[in-house]
């Protein structure tokens, strides 16, 4: 991927992530803010801020980029679901019950062995944006902090449950780019694709609603995906950039996200997906496909949002 | 049970009566008016601006010695302005009875659709333009977008063009 594509990837998953926080989780901002170790108690990774001085210097010109921008609660957070997803590999259950633990030092210094699919992901993290030395170690938490994080993710499950429920172990998906962001539809929720050919632009209509286009004696109601999905980036200099070729359309509706192209469409199974487990201000977005590093739309949220007029970032009820 | 099916194709015809709507363009979109309240189309002619008119007011002109009110569609709709060229037209319409003209770049034709051939537009819009619309229809592989002329302004505006 290019920097550009990369940085926008990355960017569309901050953007996600820094939903405010309601309930519990401000509770646990708060005590976070206000009590470092049990902030640190729940996310270990902030107890290695003092990161080995080997690795510093690999990150530091990253990482002064990234402090202004980045925010440290929402990478805590994102790094949280990838724990709780990784723990169930037996690798690391073995590793961590057979062995006794090492320093941490010893761990970041040997990932591999530790965990090779949480430093995988934070590599393939790592390379879409610099991020702060705290979150950029992908760490196992020790036993009851894990416990903490099961049992805050358990009832969160049942968010997408409805959507995971109609899906098979194994399932496909269509992956689609919008301004160099990859987005996901599961297939059974797929209506079509059609190719864009006469948009007729509708007075009055929000930025994000790029017109309507005759198909098959309907009207289809055409999304600028771009505008929809990252308002905040999207542009004038972006808007030029984008050629919309294709409309993905959202099944049992009219409405149709406009894409550039289609990538492809490919099985995979329920246990790649970091299944959203917060309902929070974007009920759209069902999870994040690990190895592609992008979102997966929740189909039926989304057709009722822009049924709404709602936009992505406009508040729900 | 004859005669009862009879009323109810009666009353089916009725509800999927034929209207005439005239149409004109704007920034390269169909729209279309109901012709009954078109009076007349006319050439551009020259606009004698008011001072402190409403920003979509763009004047008035005299109309066989009636004063008429002439508004900027492509203002009214939020589209981008255009020059004026040989196809301009003003349409003088009637509406929440007031007699007005629109400035539209092109008049078409005046078209014959069922009300069953409408559909509605998306619901989507927040902006008071978004109100204007009060249906779409497909025709010939062309999107008509129909206005509701008296929704083009809101009360306390239509009240402010008597003051004008």
């Amino acid at each position: 991927m290019s920097k550009s594509v990369d940085q926008t990837v990355f960017d569309f998953f901050q953007l996600l992530l820094q939903e405010p926080e309601t309930g519990q989780d401000n509770a646990e901002a708060e005590l976070k803010r206000t009590s470092p170790q049990a902030g640190a108690r729940v996310t270990p990774a902030g107890q290695r801020a003092p990161r080995p001085a080997e690795l510093k210097p690999d990150y530091a010109s990253a990482e002064k980029q990234a402090r202004p921008q980045l925010d440290k609660k929402a990478l805590e957070k994102l790094f949280a679901p990838m724990r709780v997803q990784a723990e169930p590999q037996p690798e690391i259950q073995a590793q961590t019950q057979s062995q006794p633990r090492q320093p941490m030092a010893d761990e970041a210094s040997q990932p591999g062995t530790v965990a090779p699919a949480l430093t995988e992901t934070a590599a393939r993290l790592a390379d879409c944006a610099p991020m702060p030395a705290a979150a950029k170690t992908a760490t196992i938490p020790p036993p009851e902090a894990r416990q903490e994080v099961d049992l805050a993710a358990a009832p969160a499950e049942s968010l997408t449950c409805e959507l995971q429920d109609g899906l098979d172990d194994e399932f496909q998906v269509l992956f689609f780019k919008v301004a160099g962001l990859t987005l996901a539809v599961p297939l059974v929720s797929l209506g079509g694709i059609v190719k864009i050919e006469k948009i007729n632009h509708i007075i009055g209509r929000p930025d994000w609603f790029m017109g309507v286009q005759s198909h098959r004696e309907s009207q289809l109601n055409i999304v600028d995906t771009g505008a929809w999905v990252m308002p905040e980036k999207y542009d004038a200099t972006l808007a030029q950039k984008v050629s919309y070729q294709y409309l993905v359309m959202l099944e049992g509706s009219n409405w149709g996200l406009a894409c550039e192209s289609l990538v492809n469409a490919v099985k995979i199974n329920k246990s790649q997906v970091n299944w959203r487990s917060k309902a929070g201000k974007r009920p759209w977005l069902a999870g994040v496909v690990r190895e592609q590093m992008c979102g997966i739309l929740h189909v039926q949220s989304l057709i009722g949002m822009l049924d709404a007029g709602l936009g992505c970032q406009d508040s729900i009820g | 049970m004859t005669e009862s099916r009879n009323v109810a194709v009666v009353a089916a015809g009725k509800e999927d009566a034929v209207l005439q709507w005239v149409t004109f363009k704007l920034d390269n979109e169909t729209y279309g008016i109901n012709v009954m309240q078109v009076q007349e189309v006319l050439r551009y002619s020259d606009i004698a601006p008011v001072p402190g008119a409403p920003y979509y007011v763009l004047g008035i002109i005299n109309l066989r010695g009636n004063v008429v009110t002439v508004i900027d569609t492509r203002t009214r709709f939020g589209l981008p302005s255009a020059e004026i060229d040989d196809s301009s037209r003003i349409v003088i319409i009637e509406a929440e009875k007031q007699v007005i003209g629109i400035l539209v770049d092109s008049v078409a034709e005046v078209v014959y659709l069922r009300r069953s051939e409408i559909d509605n537009a998306p619901n989507v819009g927040t902006e008071e333009s978004a109100k204007f619309i009060q249906g779409v229809s497909n025709r010939d592989d062309e999107l008509l977008i129909l206005v509701d002329l008296d929704k083009l302004l809101s009360d306390e505006e239509w009240a402010e063009l008597t003051q004008i």
